[in-house]
């Protein structure tokens, strides 16, 4: 038998349980009539669990935390205490939010620096796909195919790659930002050239769809900006060609860091290349 | 014979690509006042310097083109001192001081005393071994030196009998400001030092205080986290949770430009002690240069250069009344004209090539 079949069977699109976690002191939150409920967390580690619920985030320990690793994941985020835990759970990386986990408020959330490209709107899509319910854009795909753990991976392993210490402000080229943060290996990151009032600060990081590498002409850049391009080629492609790309885009020279792949799927290798203009 | 002067850049210097918030920012300043003075004014920038730099750097540092920066390996530096002809060169503060020694020999040595460490050190927690080597350092340094170059006229009383007979010359510290587009002032900026040693919990406290009854009054808050088993840890994270509150850390000197464009005041949180009063203060600096006026509650060694103060300084623990009326006084404008002032001095000073004066023959 392929484990690794038996295993995606197990934790991965179909069958399995939907845990959902709430604070006893609290009504059930009416989500979806498939939840099954609780408020002891230790029921959050059973077996047959394919994707998490999580109505009361700061009531969960470290260790419980740690297995919305291996789970999609959606939050449910319906007062402040909750809002301003998530954040720094996520600014610090103590959790990882990838394109299968979401974050559903029922009264709106305001504009958070990484949790806003998680917002969903529509949580029984969410529930009903174990997580699936975003779509990536054109080659990029590809990565709907991987499983919560292998995101999990893609993350430890862009944890290796050493960011210039310093306090980043990100842009988002293309409509893939659900990536980011699996990606993208700095805590506390601020997005700008979404309004708020860090709009017009020079962005030290761009965030590129490299189908969009042509659109990094247009850009002006004031400082050295590094790029980061999660990509999916047809296997066998050669990864350089998104180098050229990159190089081509624009006059400034442009220095390959690092190209993470992650394996192949769907008949192309996917990864993650991690460069810089320098000015 | 064309006159040389070689700042060494204790950091890298400002042409090295992407810069952080302070990167050789004196060494800077000190090359483009040479430059009216000397026929040549070169950074020398050590190799084992670089590579340190490079590593927190993380990613590139674009090697400059620019046919101003020498970079040399610390071992080859006495070859190098002997092959050239006589030239001058500054170092800042002594922690090149051997390298100092071997210039001594064929050339001409300023001491640029940027900071009194010997006040900083105890208080940072050092060790008396390291205190007692930072003192002979230190003598050494004026001893070989032929000019010495202090921060102000208060860092030179500090010195006092130490400078008797030398060679003074008053050098304040005035980096350049980084040109960025204009951009409305609303924000308040919360920042400093995040010592270790000492206790600013008063002044986060009184922050906490002052924003929970000012929601209305969005505040950058600018240091690196603390680490959690620091005393200031928890006084940190209440200010992090605060809605109003965007905490930030480490920007790049673009950044940091255009951040402080977007603040109509800054409150440094330094500790009231005596180190601080005769320190630095380079974000009190960059923040007067950039047009924001500025309370602490401790003075900084350029005090005696300004007539009126830029803002508020209290020789007391800032009280959350204390903020308010600095903010309201700032809104409405009320330290605009100290600051005009405060900054024609900075750019007097960044002007003006009196350090270098009578250097050359």
């Amino acid at each position: 038998m392929d484990m690794r079949v038996g295993h995606q069977t197990r934790a991965g699109v179909k069958g399995g349980v939907v845990a959902g976690f709430h604070d006893a002191g609290r009504a059930t939150p009416s989500l979806a009539p498939d939840i099954v409920w609780s408020n002891d967390e230790n029921a959050l580690y059973a077996a047959d669990i394919s994707a998490f619920v999580i109505a009361d985030c700061r009531l969960l320990s470290d260790l419980t935390l740690a297995l919305t690793v291996g789970r999609p994941t959606l939050f449910l985020i319906d007062n402040p205490t909750d809002l301003a835990h998530l954040h720094i759970l996520q600014t610090n990386r103590e959790i990882v939010l990838t394109p299968l986990d979401g974050i559903y408020a029922p009264a709106g959330l305001p504009p958070v620096d990484g949790l806003r490209e998680h917002v969903i709107i529509d949580p029984e899509a969410w529930i009903l796909g174990r997580g699936r319910a975003g779509v990536l854009p054109g080659a990029l795909r590809a990565f709907h195919s991987l499983t919560k753990a292998n995101f999990g991976e893609f993350a430890r392993k862009g944890s290796s790659i050493v960011m210039p210490n310093v306090q980043q402000f990100w842009r988002l080229v293309g409509e893939h930002g659900v990536l980011a943060q699996t990606l993208m290996p700095t805590p506390r990151m601020i997005r700008v050239g979404v309004g708020g009032p860090f709009n017009g600060v020079t962005p030290t990081l761009i965030f590129v769809d490299p189908r969009l590498a042509g659109a990094l002409q247009a850009i002006t850049l004031r400082q050295s900006t590094i790029v980061i391009a999660p990509f999916a080629v047809p296997i066998g492609d050669a990864v350089d060609s998104l180098f050229a790309d990159f190089v081509d885009a624009r006059t400034e020279p442009f220095h390959l860091h690092d190209v993470l792949t992650f394996g192949d799927r769907d008949g192309t290798t996917i990864g993650c290349l991690y460069g810089e203009y320098i000015l | 014979m064309i006159s040389t002067c070689y700042v060494v850049a204790n950091t890298l210097p400002p042409n090295f690509g992407w810069q952080m918030r302070a990167r050789g920012l004196r060494a800077a300043q000190l090359v483009s006042q040479a430059r009216a003075v000397f026929d040549e004014v070169r950074y020398l920038l050590f190799l084992e310097r670089f590579h340190t730099l490079h590593r927190d750097r993380g990613f590139a540092i674009l090697a400059p083109a620019q046919a101003d920066t020498t970079m040399i390996s610390l071992d080859a530096f006495e070859a190098f001192a002997e092959r050239i002809e006589p030239a001058t060169f500054v170092f800042t503060q002594n922690e090149f001081v051997e390298k100092a020694a071997i210039a001594a020999e064929r050339h001409t040595v300023i001491y640029d005393i940027l900071s009194l460490r010997e006040l900083s050190l105890p208080l940072s927690g050092a060790s008396e071994d390291e205190i007692r080597q930072f003192q002979v350092h230190h003598a050494k340094m004026l001893k070989i030196a032929s000019r010495t170059m202090v921060n102000g006229d208060k860092a030179r009383a500090f010195l006092g009998d130490k400078l008797k007979g030398k060679d003074v010359v008053v050098a304040p510290f005035s980096p350049p400001p980084m040109e960025v587009s204009p951009r409305p002032r609303t924000h308040l900026l919360f920042g400093g030092p995040l010592p270790r040693w000492a206790d600013v919990t008063p002044i986060f406290r009184t922050m906490s205080a002052y924003l929970a009854q000012a929601p209305e009054t969005p505040t950058i808050m600018l240091a690196p986290e603390g680490q959690t088993e620091d005393a200031n840890a928890l006084e940190y994270c209440a200010l992090w949770l605060m809605a109003n509150v965007t905490p930030m850390w480490n920007l790049s000197a673009l950044n940091d430009a255009e951040i402080l464009a977007m603040c109509f005041g800054y409150v440094e949180w330094a500790p009231l002690d005596e180190g601080r009063a005769h320190g630095m203060s380079l974000r009190t600096l960059q923040a007067v240069a950039a047009g924001v006026p500025v309370l602490h509650q401790v003075g900084t060694a350029l005090d005696l250069l300004w007539d009126t103060f830029p803002g508020e300084r209290l020789d007391a623990p800032i009280t959350p009344a204390d903020v308010a009326r600095f903010v309201e006084k700032a809104k409405a404008g009320d330290y605009d004209e100290a600051v005009s002032a405060a900054q024609a001095v900075l750019n007097h000073h960044r002007g003006t090539p009196q350090p270098f004066e009578g250097l050359t023959r």
